[in-house]
């Protein structure tokens, strides 16, 4: 669930193809290249493409290429992001890396030591997701019931502040819990969160993101009502709207894979 | 019921205002046997609960920490879909 959305309505990216650069832009970049210097590199890709949210630096093959020598010491978070298919690959390769994680070995853990691991997971599906990581904490948002084998109750949150200042919040109960299904609950709810520190990152910080399809319709969800909680809007809305059917549906994507591999 | 009578009384159980509009425009069209609820709770007379699939308007309102008029529109769903909104609702909020 995203909250606290003050500052999250962010103009409409003016859809523009990608120039041919001229010689001065291109000896301008230049000099950011060698020797590298990553940060003034992306400011003047910026400034050129002059796109709000800024893109991915590398959107614009022309640049691509040009950066292509010292791609490696440029900061994930200005790059484009791999394609969804890649980041659920790489994520449940990570979580099926991560010490601790599988299920025999959660139970095992305290629960500091649970909230470590996750914020420990959230940083490496922030490196590869190409954004910042958000911090994790653990709060009480209520009872969580298992029902006919599901579970009802308030899962967790992505917030974002007045200074744009994100975390996620996941529900104490669950991360307490030894229950394999309050266990999976705690790895969706994670990287459904995540997904949406995605999304917010995309629409206001930099598009990254390679579809422009998801990208307008996060855009849309955002810009007509703002987000549809389910507090305020009932079940139906909150759930049908783009940004949290594509945040279910990563997550899904990521939890299926994980599973397989293990 | 009149839409404008509706965002009055959401303005007035702290919705925002660009979010009242969208929401009237959702509670203009609920089934027919939640309107007496909704007329009831936009005259301030209380609120009323009525179940469906096992469901309680009321309980949602509590667990989830909804506004009643999210509340009626997630019976609404349930009255109208059934299958996926109580699949939905069976899932949480993330």
């Amino acid at each position: 669930m995203l909250e606290e959305l003050e500052g999250l309505r962010s103009p409409v990216n003016e859809v523009k193809e990608s120039p041919e650069l001229s010689s001065q832009e291109l000896d301008y970049l230049k000099e950011c290249v060698a020797p590298p210097r990553p940060e003034s590199l992306a400011l003047r890709i910026d400034e050129i493409q002059n796109s709000v949210p800024p893109k991915a630096i590398d959107s614009n093959p022309q640049i691509a290429e040009l950066i292509e020598p010292v791609r490696d010491k440029i900061p994930s978070k200005y790059l484009e992001a791999p394609t969804d298919m890649e980041q659920v690959d790489q994520i449940s390769d990570v979580m099926v890396a991560t010490k601790g994680l599988e299920f025999d070995e959660w139970q095992k853990l305290s629960l500091s030591e649970r909230v470590a691991l996750l914020n420990n997971l959230e940083k490496q599906i922030a490196e590869i997701e190409h954004r910042p990581a958000c911090p994790i904490y653990v709060e009480n948002l209520g009872e969580i019931r298992e029902v006919d084998g599901d579970l009802q109750g308030h899962m967790g949150n992505h917030q974002t502040d007045i200074f744009g200042r994100e975390k996620i919040v996941i529900n104490s109960e669950l991360v307490n819990s030894n229950n394999m299904r309050f266990y999976n609950e705690v790895l969706d709810t994670v990287v459904h969160e995540g997904r949406h520190s995605y999304q917010t990152y995309n629409l206001e910080q930099r598009e990254t993101h390679t579809s422009k399809g998801d990208l307008t319709n996060w855009h849309i969800n955002m810009e007509r009502y703002g987000y549809q909680s389910a507090q305020l809007w009932g079940f139906k809305a909150y759930w049908m709207q783009p940004i949290e059917a594509d945040a279910r549906k990563f997550a899904e994507d990521v939890l299926i894979a994980y599973k397989k591999k293990l | 019921m009149n839409k404008e009578v509706i965002i009055k009384a959401l303005i007035r159980n702290q919705y925002p205002e660009v979010q009242a509009s969208g929401v009237a425009d959702e509670l203009m069209h609920i089934d027919l046997k939640l309107v007496p609820l909704l007329e009831k709770w936009v005259n301030q007379e209380g609120e009323q609960d009525i179940t469906v699939d096992g469901f309680s308007l009321l309980s949602l309102k509590n667990q989830y920490k909804m506004s009643y008029p999210a509340a009626l529109l997630s019976i609404d769903w349930l009255i109208k879909e059934p299958q996926i909104a109580s699949q939905a609702i069976k899932r949480g909020i993330k």
